[in-house]
């Protein structure tokens, strides 16, 4: 009796094992990366570019900030993070793991996406060859204005060109082989989009009216391979590349595609805007070295000394102790656009493109296309090569001031040591490149 | 499955079976100190679960046969055994056991063991000890210092909770439970913290809406403290491998309070007292030079209006100097006859903080029922229904000049923050950016818990006599819980006016279900006349989770408006999540004679977090443990002599989430989109696993007057889950792999002396020393940094050869090798060691205090950086460094800077290879008096004079909660305080704290 009862009790207790399975659980909170890389819908596949749109405003904020602050054009007056002003002016060693590096780093998520959209597309017979190539088309131009950014950050260090894998990444490649592959993604992308038909197979977001089509868009990517092309000092491809793009004379000089912002979930807001803790100045010596009536200075900073009632100049004392009364009065609003990049850019590559080629003529009458725009006289300094690239130079820091360009600027032409630094005690200095992320040399490091 | 058990267990019920013909025995149990009778003994036959309890008189009565010998136990009084032979009257009188020998201490799902004939070092927490000196608000607050292998930690200072807890050094590093399972009477209750929005409101991070740096409270912040009878902590894998998949970082088995069988027991329970700050970190005094040479000469009109008007404030003091309240009442009501017990107590405890408008509520009934339905089948009920009300105030890191314990430090003196007569706050200066008054007094952060534990177990004697026995039990346990959590900042708040959407509000509710089961059988048989008893335990286990959080976060409010749904831009969000854990398991014990105590088991388990959801993980266990005092005869000092050794294995599961590579959803220009996150999943995950070998000895000197239990133990984790942080500019930051391996090992020693222990004075102390070291002893990804903010505040770095939790940062070794950081120290401690004590006195007083004492230990410390950027640090002012503004030692003595300044530049270590002060991390060491109280028990005979029966005891007493503190920290206000809670690695870092709290209490406890 009492083995029959601890019998009955064991053989329950195998019952109840067996009887019970588990169920593997399905993310309850996602879609998954799997279901869009093999046989994937058009709908799956549009959402995919969507993505890729949206994902172009990644890492953008910071770079843009980081970019500004070394180049010594703007400040990031922030409450909470004394980092900004002290390790990224050199007054403290810089970091590889501090959160300025995803002014290297997020431009990551824009390639993935890209390779993501790139192998879909080859994976699926969902839509049609020229449908295909509009897809491959914009993740090229995107996956080539990532590259561009990336590589701006860390300039010799290099980027790594082919990261379809990655846990086989390629090794980093020189400078000039990073531009030189960036040009080719934004050279396949062109080509594709040449392929691609007369529309779209998914609506463009609005920051992209009149470049929603394969033709209108390959503007922009032509418009930003000839960037590429200048950092090249390929002045020979930048006149050609030049007219591809929606370079105007006459044009608008806002004229161009701009990231939107929203902030409401899923999109977000700029995230560039002026808050409590985060307040973007302009530096003294930028602003008041411009000429008087630049109406670039007045649209683009406020002197708060001079609103009604009169602020006190804005105070920056932690880690270093500066001042200044330009407040950026650029992106004013949670749905202010953020420009990709403006015919202003290209009416002064095409001057600088004049000037490379020793067209002094051209230069000037580029130059003073940007110069009347912004209500001052004609350009009467020399007219040797130097002397306008000079000229041009200025104009683009005031022409393109908070746009990111100051710092790639002067370091293309090994003009570094001739930005204006601010007299702060002890000096700050201008960093050449940010330092390779820490990840990125572990990667390396123990996959030699 | 539930259909299946109940299935089995009626089954069970409809098997008859068949008690031998024993004779009848009885008698009378008294305390021998008083002579008075002692009802609720527990006598049971030897060997076997036959036995009664005596009643109210302290009589019992039961059958039993002449060979069989009779067990009398009681909880703090060492147990006898009597040979039944041919007497039918056994009178008996009991012992108060100072030893503790004689504990019963739980050994497996479904049996346990007594503390003398244990192979583990299993730290098991008396009621007394527990709650007995002071009242700390939660359960791991009671805790601290009072067991050997525990590092338990206040993550601050907020009234409410928040403590980290880890046993035996670091059992994961990340990715799996970093704290142990607790299981309340057989429920296995949720531990974690819920996040409700807060470091998004004041931008401490960013995006998901669930982080550590919301600095919520550890739900174990809901039990009840004052209803735990006893707590036994598993430190390690050998003591709970029975426990598996879920048992890596230890497990915490509590216990509550039971009705006894007899008269009736009210007990009426009431705490006074207050809180006050432990110390201070700013008041530097301001002057013109001091603004011109470092700050806003445009400030010094300002500065000399304030002092010549007398506004001059320390606004540090303002906001911190307030006295918390404390009251705590209870009240309980307990008793039974021989077939019902019950427990009912409630309880209200209510605690304010140092902090305006921050404080802590529970509310808590439980109810503990027992019944004997019939001799074969008893059957148990817990209940415990809890609500906590937390406002847990604005403290912690910050990006967005919200916190005021952010914005303090950067707050001058000379400006004015009271707010006028219309109760309008002025701002504060731009650079600071928010008026710390109008985020204590206007800001919420609430979070409230509405939460039900129950548990339901019954046991059944299928058969039972003298030889063998046979049972079979069910258990099961739920814990239900549903919190609300309030975030509001309002719109008219000087930090959110320059917000593009000003003002935010979150509401945030969540609703977690844990379940378990376990039914399982136990078959004891009694071999060799008695002297060989082997008992078989078997057994299946299920649990389960599902969580389920909705929020809704609004920003851009109308003016007044806390209701987020209101609000200009509002994004609501759900995320679930569930799983399910199945188990089975087989032990077998065996005590020869108490000389030689053997087990074996093995458990098996799967979950649905891993990867291979079908496949069965197994975690085997033995220990055998040998009483060599009763083997050899040990003349002299040595009363009592144990040697043991203990081997288990158990594991940690993934995380949920781990197995998914997401899509997560987007916009842009009002086009959805598709983007994939940057972490990717895994699908072939496993758990982490260890094993750990424990062994040690136990002796006891001078009858048992001096004890010792000295461990030492080797546990090793495997396959600990890694991010394998890939490089970043592949879009792919990192996947979680099972890539290391690593090694803890430590030695703990208790000792329990009674000095002194006659009529007119008891004295007894208890010191505890104990160390852990660490070591990860395989890692197949590229070495990292994990933790803190950065290298330039210390970080922790993952690698090979060295300790988890050591602290790096720069400046580096090598400037050439990017990875060659400065070491700081460890996160672990050196040593740690406590000293409890109890002194009983003039008869009716007593004193007890418990010292704890941690030893060289490193904290990132960024709180200090923020005092000296403000230019408030006490000592700012100083030149006692006598550096230059770069740091260094300067060759024109008029190049000194202040210190506040001087800090600032000064990296890396000195000479001494001790961390120079400023932005490094910081090695240090504190003692802390975590309880000291004096109580008087009124006489008997006083009370019978003053109330006749009416009273049957009265106990008054005063308390001290953390009241003395020594440190040489001086990075913050304390070297305990966390922004990244219960963290795995990276939970010491100090940013944005407040002051360390110290309570004193008046406690009155009657007995009706």
């Amino acid at each position: 009796m009492k083995n029959i009862a601890i019998k009955i009790t064991a053989v329950l207790m195998v019952l109840i094992v067996n009887a019970c399975s588990l169920e593997p659980v399905l993310d309850p909170n996602f879609a998954s990366v799997n279901a869009v890389t093999k046989d994937a819908s058009k709908s799956q596949l549009n959402a995919l570019a969507v993505g890729q749109i949206s994902l172009a405003r990644n890492g953008l904020a910071t770079y843009t900030l980081v970019v500004g602050t070394i180049g010594k054009e703007l400040f990031n007056f922030n409450s909470t993070e004394s980092r900004w002003m002290t390790e990224l002016n050199g007054l403290r060693p810089i970091d590889n793991s501090a959160f300025y590096n995803t002014a290297t780093t997020a431009f990551g998520s824009p390639v993935r996406q890209a390779n993501i959209i790139l192998a879909s597309v080859d994976n699926t017979a969902s839509v049609t060859d020229q449908e295909k190539n509009a897809y491959r088309g914009l993740a090229n131009t995107f996956k080539g204005l990532a590259s561009l950014y990336m590589l701006n950050a860390q300039y010799q260090n290099g980027i790594r060109l082919d990261v379809t894998d990655p846990f086989k990444p390629s090794k980093p490649a020189t400078y000039d082989e990073s531009l030189a592959g960036i040009a080719g993604f934004l050279d396949a992308g062109a080509t594709q989009l040449d392929g691609a038909g007369a529309a779209f197979p998914f609506k463009m977001p609005t920051g992209f009216v009149g470049y929603d089509t394969p033709a209108n868009f390959k503007k922009i990517n032509r418009a930003i391979a000839l960037r590429v092309a200048i950092y090249q000092k390929n002045w020979t491809k930048a006149a050609t590349l030049l007219p591809q793009t929606f370079f105007s004379e006459t044009g608008n000089l806002k004229a161009g595609p701009v990231h939107t912002f929203n902030p409401s979930a899923p999109d977000f807001g700029n995230p560039l805007i002026n808050t409590g803790s985060s307040i973007i100045v302009a530096l003294e010596e930028v602003m008041n070295a411009a000429e008087p009536g630049d109406t670039r200075v007045t649209t683009k900073v406020t002197d708060v000394t001079k609103l009604t009632p009169p602020l006190s100049p804005l105070t920056y004392s932690s880690g270093v102790t500066y001042q200044s009364k330009y407040r950026t009065n650029i992106y004013t609003a949670a749905t202010t656009p953020f420009s990709i990049i403006r015919n202003e850019e290209l009416v002064l590559i095409a001057a600088e493109i004049a000037a490379q080629q020793n067209n002094a003529v051209d230069a000037q009458k580029y130059i003073n296309i940007v110069r009347t725009a912004a209500g001052l006289p004609n350009y009467a300094g020399g007219t040797g090569q130097a002397a306008l690239i000079d000229a041009i130079l200025k104009e683009r820091l005031y022409s393109l001031f908070y746009e990111g360009h100051r710092w790639v600027d002067m370091r293309r032409y090994d003009k570094l040591s001739q930005i204006v630094l601010p007299t702060v005690t002890p000096a700050m200095k201008v960093l050449t490149q940010l330092e390779r992320p820490v990840a990125e040399v572990n990667w390396d490091k123990a996959n030699p | 499955m539930k259909k299946t058990l109940q299935t089995a267990v009626l089954l069970l019920l409809v098997v008859s079976w068949a008690f031998a013909q024993e004779r009848t025995v009885s008698g009378t149990v008294k305390d021998k100190a008083s002579g008075s009778a002692m009802p609720g003994v527990n006598v049971t036959i030897k060997g076997t679960s036959v036995g009664t309890i005596t009643d109210t008189g302290g009589a019992f009565s039961l059958s039993a046969g002449t060979n069989a010998e009779l067990v009398f136990s009681f909880i703090g009084f060492a147990s006898q055994t009597v040979k039944v032979g041919n007497l039918s009257t056994i009178d008996v009188q009991l012992d108060e056991d100072i030893s503790q020998l004689e504990e019963v201490v739980i050994s497996g799902l479904a049996t346990s063991v007594k503390r003398s004939n244990l192979a583990n070092s299993v730290a098991t927490i008396s009621a007394k000890d527990l709650l007995g000196t002071t009242t700390p608000i939660t359960t791991d607050a009671a805790l601290q210092g009072k067991m050997a292998g525990a590092n338990i930690q206040a993550n601050g200072s907020m009234p409410g909770g928040g403590f980290n807890m880890q046993l035996r050094g670091v059992s994961t590093l990340g990715a799996s439970a970093s704290q142990p399972l607790f299981i309340v009477d057989g429920i296995y209750i949720d531990n974690s913290q819920f996040s409700n929005g807060r470091s998004q409101a004041n931008k401490a991070t960013g995006g998901s809406s669930s982080s550590t740096q919301d600095n919520n409270a550890n739900r174990l912040a809901d039990l009840n403290p004052d209803d735990i009878e006893s707590i036994e902590v598993l430190k390690g894998a050998s003591a709970a491998a029975i426990y598996g998949t879920r048992a890596n970082a230890g497990v915490v088995l509590i216990t509550t309070k039971k009705g006894k069988a007899g008269k009736t027991q009210i007990n009426f329970g009431q705490d006074v007292g207050f809180s006050k700050a432990l110390s201070f970190f700013g008041g530097a005094d301001w002057d013109a030079q001091k603004l011109t040479d470092w700050f806003s000469a445009g400030e010094i009109a300002q500065l000399n209006a304030a002092k010549a008007n007398g506004t001059y404030t320390d606004w540090e003091k303002e906001v911190y100097g307030e006295t918390g309240q404390i009251r705590n009442t209870r009240l309980s009501i307990k008793g039974g006859d021989q077939k019902t017990t019950f427990y009912v107590n409630g309880s209200i405890a209510d605690e304010t903080g140092i902090v305006k408008n921050t404080g802590f509520q529970r509310y808590s009934i439980r109810t503990n029922l027992t019944h004997k339905i019939s001799k074969w089948l008893d059957i148990g009920i817990n209940s415990n229904f809890v609500k906590s009300n937390n406002d847990r105030g604005w403290a912690g890191n910050d990006n967005s000049n919200t916190n005021y314990a952010y914005s303090l430090p950067y707050t001058k003196p000379y400006v004015n923050l009271f707010p006028d007569a219309q109760g309008n706050y002025p701002d504060n200066l731009t650079s600071v950016g928010e008026n710390p008054l109008a985020i204590r007094d206007r800001a919420v952060n609430n979070q409230q818990v509405n939460r039900l534990f129950q548990g339901f177990n019954a046991n059944a004697w299928v058969f039972n006599n003298d030889k063998q026995s046979f049972q079979v039990k069910f258990n099961s346990g739920l814990d239900y819980q549903n919190g609300y959590a309030t975030i509001w900042l309002p719109s008219d708040l000087q930090s959110q006016k320059v917000e593009a959407n000003p003002g935010f509000a979150q509401d945030t509710r969540t609703e977690v279900t844990n379940y378990n089961v376990q039914f399982s059988g136990v078959y004891t048989l009694n071999a060799m006349d008695g002297k060989l008893g082997l008992t078989t335990s078997a057994g299946v286990v299920q649990l389960g989770t599902s969580a389920h959080i909705n929020y809704v976060r609004g920003r851009g409010l109308p003016v007044g408006v806390s209701n987020p749904g209101r609000a200009a831009v509002f994004t609501p969000d759900v995320e679930n999540s569930r799983n399910t854990d199945q188990g089975f398991f087989i032990q077998q014990e065996a005590n020869y004679d108490d000389k030689i105590i053997a087990s074996a088991g093995v458990r098996f388990d799967r979950s649905t977090l891993n990867g291979d959801v079908d496949k069965f993980y197994s975690f085997p266990r033995g220990s055998v443990a040998a009483n060599i005092h009763k083997m050899v005869d040990i003349s002299g000092a040595v009363s009592q002599l144990k040697v043991r050794m203990a081997y288990g294995q158990t594991a940690g599961l993934p995380g949920f989430g781990a197995l998914y590579s997401r899509m997560d959803v987007t916009a842009v220009g009002g086009q959805p989109g598709f983007q994939p996150l940057t972490t990717l999943g895994n699908t072939a995950i496993k758990p982490e696993s260890a094993t750990e070998l424990e062994y040690g000895i136990d002796f006891g000197l001078f009858n048992n007057r001096v004890t010792a239990e000295v461990t030492m133990y080797n546990k090793k984790v495997f396959n600990l889950i890694q991010p394998l942080v890939t490089a970043p500019t592949t879009g792919v930051t990192s996947t979680n792999v099972n890539a290391a391996d690593l090694v803890n090992k430590g030695l703990e020693i208790t000792l329990g002396a009674d000095i002194i222990n006659n009529d007119k004075i008891k004295w007894n102390i208890q010191p505890i020393f104990w160390y852990n070291r660490s070591e990860i002893t395989r890692l197949d990804i590229p070495e990292r940094l994990t933790g803190g903010f950065g290298a330039t505040f210390g970080q922790w770095r993952i690698k090979e050869g060295l300790s988890p939790t050591e602290i790096v940062g720069q400046p580096r070794t090598d400037p050439a090798d990017p990875t060659s950081w400065t070491v700081y120290g460890n996160q672990q401690p050196k040593y740690e060691f406590s000293l409890g004590q109890r002194i009983t006195f003039l008869k009716n007083f007593e004193f007890s205090a418990l010292l704890n004492y941690r030893h060289k230990f490193t904290v990132v410390s960024l709180t200090r950086v923020l005092w000296d950027e403000g230019g408030n640090t006490s000592d700012w002012n100083s030149t006692s460094y006598g550096l230059d503004s770069g740091g260094d030692i300067p060759a024109d003595a008029n190049d000194v800077v202040p210190n506040g300044i001087a800090r600032q530049n000064v990296n890396g270590l000195d000479a001494n290879g001790v961390p120079n002060p400023g932005y490094n991390p910081i090695l240090t060491s504190f003692l802390k008096l975590r309880e000291v109280a004096l109580y008087y028990v009124v006489p008997r005979t006083a009370l019978n004079n003053a109330f006749g029966n009416v009273i049957q005891g009265i106990r008054i007493g005063m308390s001290g909660n953390n009241v003395y503190r020594w440190t040489d920290y001086e990075g913050g206000y304390d070297p305990e305080n966390s922004n990244f809670g219960s963290a795995a690695l990276g939970s010491g870092v100090d940013i944005g704290s407040i002051p360390a709290v110290k309570r004193v209490m008046f406690h009155l406890s009657v007995d009706f």
